[in-house]
C-alpha cells in the first residue's frame, strides 16, 4: 500500500542537512579519532570523515535555489573527490547513493527521501570487498533497518531519521561483541560513530538547528561525470527490487554473477536489491522472480547514453604508456620511489590520507595512458580503489599496498615494456613477500595484544602489528628486529624527519653491536610520526 | 683425418684458461682495449690493472674486435696447410666480431682453392665459448664432416644459456649495450639487474635484486627452468668467492654434471665490471 504525500523536503532542506552533518563533524571528530583502538598515529576516522564532509559543505553552501536533486548531485561529486581514509571512502558512498536516489526530483517525499537514504546504506556496503562485522557496516544496516520501518510506517522525515539514528545506535553499541579487539581497547567502532554523527547532524539541520556554515576555500577544479564505468559487452543496467523474499544475500550474488558484471546486491529486511550490467536482462529477471514480486523494475541500455568525457580540462599531450604513482609519506621516500620507477608521487601516509582527488588530478595531468596506483597506506586502499571505479578498469588498477616495504617492493617489480595485466599480477606478488616492520610513537595509552601501552612511549611493529613498547628507542627497535627481521639478509632502515642523520648512523651502529648478523642500510626517508619504517629483505 | 679440422676462437672465450690451452687444432684471435693512450691486446694486461685505470681517471676503455688482417692470416694459414676450419664467436650482437670472420672466411675462400671455412655464432660469450669447442673436439674425435660439424655448433650455441648478474650499471651503461637495463641507471636503492641474454642476443631483465646474497640464488633459480644439463660454465671478473658458492650450489643441484670456473678477459671485463659473474648452462639435448 503506498501512501500518498506531499513533497516535505527541498533542496535547500538537504543543504542544511549536510551543512548540519558537517557542523556535527566539526563538533565531534575529536571524539571520534580517540575511538582509534591502537595507539599509532594513523590516518584518524573523524578526521578523514570531517575533511570529506568539509568538500561537501563547500560545495552546497554555494548552490541557491537548488533543487534537491542538484543538491545531492553536487554533494555525491564532492565527497567522492574529497573522499580520505577508508571512513571517507565509505561516507563518501553514502552520498553517492543519496545523491542516485533524489537525482532529478525538486523536492522529495518522506517515502522518497527514506528510499534514497536507504539507498545510501547500499553505496556504503558496497565499497568494501569484505564486509567485516563490528564496523561502519553493522551501523550502516542498523540505520538502514529503522529507517525502513519508519519509511514503511508513513512517517515524517524528522522522525525516520531519529529512529534510523535509535536504531544505528544499538548497533553501534553492539560491535565491541562481534570485534574483539574493539572490546579489548574498551570502545566501540570509529567508522560506526562517525556514521551516527552523521545522521544526527542532518537531523539538526533538518530541524534549523545549526546555522549554515559558509567556507571560503578554493572551488575544486576537477569537474566530475558521475556516469558509471560500462562495458558494451553488457549493455543492460538493469535493476529491480524483490520483495516479500526469503532469500540470502549470497544466495543472489552466486545466482547472477555469471550473469553479467557490476553486480550490486543489497539484502535489507526482505527486499533484495540487484543492480547488475547485463547482455540479457530477461534471464535475470526470470531468475529473480522465483524469489518473491519484482518492483522498481528498470532498464536501461546504456550504450544510448552519451557519455559525457569525464574531465572538462582536457591534457594538450597525446597520452602513452604504462606509469605508476605512488604514495609516499616523506620527501626522502619520495625521491627513493622517483629513482626506482614511480613516475608520479602523491604525498601522504600516516595520518595525512590524500584525498580522491588528488590521485585524479594527478593522473588527469599525467602524461601516460595508463596507470598503476600504489597507496603504501592500509587507510590509502580503499580511495585508490575508488579511484579506479571513477576513471575506469582500463586506465588504472592498483595494489592493495599496506606499508612501505610492499610498495617498494611492488615499484621493484615494475617493468614499463609490460602489459598492466602483466606488471599487476608480478607487483602483487612481490608486494605479498614484502616484510615490513616500524618504530612509532604511541598516541594514547592503550592494552594491544596484551602488550601495555602508555602515551609518548615508542612501540615496534612487525608487519601492522604492535610487538612491543618502551621508552628507548633502540631496545624498541631491536626488541621489533628480533621478531620481524629473523633470518633477514638485509634491514633498510627509513629513518623519520624528526631524527637527525647522526642519530640515524648511531642507532644503525648500536643496533649493529646488538646483532652481528644484521646488515643494515639507512636512507633519509623524512615521514612525520614515524621515527623509522622499515624493510626487512 | 679428425686432426684436419681446426678450431678458431676470439680471446673473450679465455681459451688458456681452459683445457684448450695446450690443444695444438685450437687457436686464438685477440681483441683489443685502448684506455687513453693506452692499448693493449687482450690477455696482456690483468683486470686488477684495468680496473685500477678506469678508477684513476674516471674514463672507460674502449674495445675492438681483431683487425680483419689477424682472420685473414690464420685462415690463410690453415687453409692453405689444408686444415679446415671452424670459428665459434663472440654472441653477433654484443660484438660485430662474427660478420669481420665471415667476410674474411668469404675471401679466403676465394683464394684458397679447396678451403672450408665455417664460422658459427655462440650466443654468448666467455668459458662457455670454449666447453663448446671442447664439445665439438669430442663430436669431431667419431669422424663427423664439416656440415655436422657446424650443425653440431650451433646446436650447441642454441642450447647454452646466459644469465649474469653486474655489480654495478656504470659499465654497461657508459659502454652503450644497455638495453632494458637502462631504467635501473641511477636507482638510489642499489637494485642490481639479473641478465638473461636471450636467443636474439639481447640483454633482458631476469629479475632485480639488492643483494649480493640473493643475487646468486637467484641466478641459480633462474637457471632451473633450463634443466638438465650437460655442461655448465661459471665466469667472473674478481670474484672468485661468489664463483665458489655457485659452483657449490650447482655441483649441490646437478651432480656429475661437469663444471668449469674461469675469469674473463679485460675485453668482457670493460663492458661489465668489476665482480661480474655469470652462469652458462648447456642445456641436454
Amino acid at each position: 500500500m503506498e501512501i500518498k504525500q506531499e513533497a516535505a523536503i527541498d533542496g535547500s532542506q538537504l543543504k542544511m542537512m549536510l551543512l548540519g552533518a558537517y557542523q556535527s563533524f566539526e563538533n565531534n571528530y575529536e571524539m571520534i579519532n580517540n575511538l582509534n583502538v591502537f595507539p599509532v598515529p594513523d590516518g584518524d576516522t573523524g578526521t578523514n570523515m570531517l575533511h570529506t564532509m568539509a568538500a561537501v559543505a563547500e560545495s552546497v553552501s554555494k548552490l541557491e535555489n537548488a533543487t534537491i536533486g542538484e543538491v545531492g548531485q553536487a554533494a555525491a561529486k564532492s565527497a567522492i573527490l574529497g573522499a580520505r581514509g577508508n571512513s571517507g571512502v565509505i561516507l563518501s558512498q553514502l552520498l553517492h547513493g543519496i545523491g542516485k536516489g533524489l537525482a532529478g526530483k525538486d523536492a522529495a517525499t518522506n517515502n522518497e527521501i527514506g528510499k534514497a537514504f536507504q539507498y545510501g546504506i547500499l553505496y556504503a556496503y558496497r565499497s568494501v570487498s569484505r564486509p567485516v562485522e563490528g564496523t561502519i557496516l553493522t551501523v550502516a544496516r542498523g540505520i538502514a533497518k529503522g529507517a525502513y520501518h519508519a519509511v514503511r510506517g508513513g512517517l515524517e522525515f524528522t522522525e525516520v531519521l531519529r529512529q534510523a539514528i535509535a536504531a544505528g545506535r544499538a548497533e553501534l553499541e553492539r560491535t565491541p561483541e562481534l570485534l574483539p579487539a574493539l572490546k579489548e581497547a574498551g570502545v566501540v567502532d570509529a567508522g560506526g560513530q562517525g556514521l551516527i554523527v552523521f545522521f544526527e547532524g542532518c537531523l539538526a539541520g533538518l530541524k534549523g538547528e545549526v546555522p549554515p556554515v559558509f567556507l571560503s576555500a578554493a572551488p575544486s577544479e576537477v569537474k566530475l561525470d558521475l556516469t558509471e564505468e560500462f562495458d558494451l559487452e553488457y549493455p543492460y543496467c538493469t535493476e529491480f527490487v524483490v520483495r516479500d523474499s526469503h532469500i540470502e544475500e549470497k544466495e543472489v550474488m552466486q545466482a547472477l554473477e555469471g550473469m553479467g558484471n557490476s553486480l550490486i546486491v543489497g539484502v535489507v529486511f526482505d527486499i533484495v536489491k540487484v543492480h547488475i550490467h547485463s547482455k540479457n536482462p530477461g534471464a535475470i529477471l526470470q531468475k529473480a522472480i522465483q524469489w518473491g514480486s519484482l518492483h522498481d523494475i528498470k532498464i536501461d541500455n546504456m550504450s544510448d547514453q552519451h557519455r559525457e568525457k569525464l574531465f572538462v580540462k582536457q591534457p594538450a599531450v597525446t597520452k602513452a604508456g604504462l606509469a605508476v604513482v605512488s604514495v609516499a609519506a616523506g620527501d626522502g621516500i619520495a625521491k627513493i620511489m622517483k629513482s626506482i620507477g614511480a613516475e608520479e608521487i602523491i604525498y601522504g601516509g600516516q595520518s595525512m590520507n590524500p584525498p580522491v582527488e588528488d590521485f585524479v588530478r594527478c593522473i588527469e595531468e599525467g602524461s601516460a595512458e595508463q596507470y598503476i596506483i600504489l597507496p603504501n597506506n592500509k587507510n590509502i586502499v580503499l580511495a585508490v580503489q575508488q579511484v579506479k571505479r571513477l576513471l575506469g578498469t582500463k586506465q588504472i588498477d592498483f595494489i592493495p599496498t599496506n606499508n612501505l616495504a610492499q610498495g617498494l617492493a611492488a615499484l621493484i617489480a615494475f617493468d614499463k615494456e609490460k602489459s598492466m595485466v602483466e606488471n599487476v599480477m608480478a607487483m602483487r606478488e612481490q608486494a605479498k613477500a614484502a616484510r615490513s616492520a616500524a618504530c612509532s610513537i604511541a598516541v594514547r595509552d592503550s592494552v594491544v595484544n596484551g602488550i601495555k601501552v602508555k602515551k609518548g612511549q615508542y612501540i615496534g611493529l612487525a608487519e601492522e602489528k604492535i610487538v612491543c613498547a618502551g621508552d628507548q628507542l633502540l631496545n624498541v627497535t631491536a626488541a621489533t628486529l628480533a621478531i620481524a627481521a629473523e633470518e633477514a639478509e638485509l634491514i633498510s632502515i627509513y629513518y623519520g624527519k624528526d631524527m637527525p642523520s647522526k642519530q640515524a648512523e648511531e642507532l644503525a651502529e648500536e643496533l649493529k653491536k646488538i646483532n652481528g648478523d644484521w646488515e643494515i642500510e639507512l636512507f633519509d626517508g623524512g615521514q612525520p610520526l614515524y621515527p623509522l619504517l622499515m624493510v626487512i629483505e | 683425418m679428425r686432426n684436419d679440422i681446426h678450431i678458431v676462437l676470439d680471446s673473450t672465450a679465455v681459451m688458456g684458461e681452459t683445457p684448450l690451452k695446450n690443444d695444438s687444432r685450437c687457436h686464438e684471435l685477440k681483441l683489443s682495449v685502448r684506455h687513453g693512450k693506452t692499448e693493449w691486446r687482450d690477455g696482456e694486461k690483468s683486470l686488477a690493472e684495468m680496473f685500477a685505470m678506469v678508477e684513476a681517471t674516471g674514463e672507460l676503455p674502449k674495445t675492438s674486435q681483431p683487425p680483419l688482417g689477424d682472420f685473414l692470416a690464420i685462415f690463410k694459414e690453415l687453409a692453405e696447410q689444408g686444415k679446415k676450419i671452424l670459428m665459434i664467436t663472440i654472441d653477433g650482437v654484443l660484438s660485430g666480431t662474427v660478420q669481420t670472420a665471415r667476410l674474411a672466411a668469404k675471401q679466403v675462400i676465394k683464394e684458397v682453392p679447396g678451403a672450408d671455412i665455417r664460422v658459427v655464432d655462440s650466443l654468448t660469450t666467455a668459458n662457455a665459448v670454449s666447453g663448446m669447442a671442447m664439445a665439438v673436439l669430442e663430436y669431431i674425435e667419431n669422424g663427423a664432416d664439416m656440415d655436422e660439424v657446424e650443425a653440431y655448433a650451433n646446436d650447441l650455441a642454441q642450447r647454452t644459456e646466459t644469465i649474469f648478474s653486474v655489480d654495478t650499471l656504470t659499465y654497461l651503461q657508459k659502454g652503450g649495450r644497455i638495453g632494458a637495463v637502462g631504467a635501473l641507471v641511477g636507482n638510489l636503492l642499489g637494485i642490481r639487474p639479473i641478465v638473461y641474454l636471450d636467443k636474439k642476443g639481447e640483454l633482458t631483465i631476469a629479475d632485480k635484486v639488492r643483494t649480493r646474497t640473493k643475487t646468486l640464488r637467484r641466478m641459480v633459480e633462474l637457471g632451473e627452468r633450463f634443466a638438465p644439463f650437460e655442461a655448465m660454465y661459471i665466469a667472473h671478473a674478481e670474484a672468485p668467492e661468489d664463483a665458489e658458492t655457485l659452483k657449490k650450489q650447482l655441483m649441490e643441484m646437478y651432480p656429475g654434471v661437469p663444471i668449469l670456473v674461469t675469469g674473463i678477459g679485460t675485453v668482457l671485463a670493460s663492458h661489465l665490471g668489476p665482480k661480474v659473474i655469470g652462469i652458462f648452462l648447456r642445456r641436454k639435448k
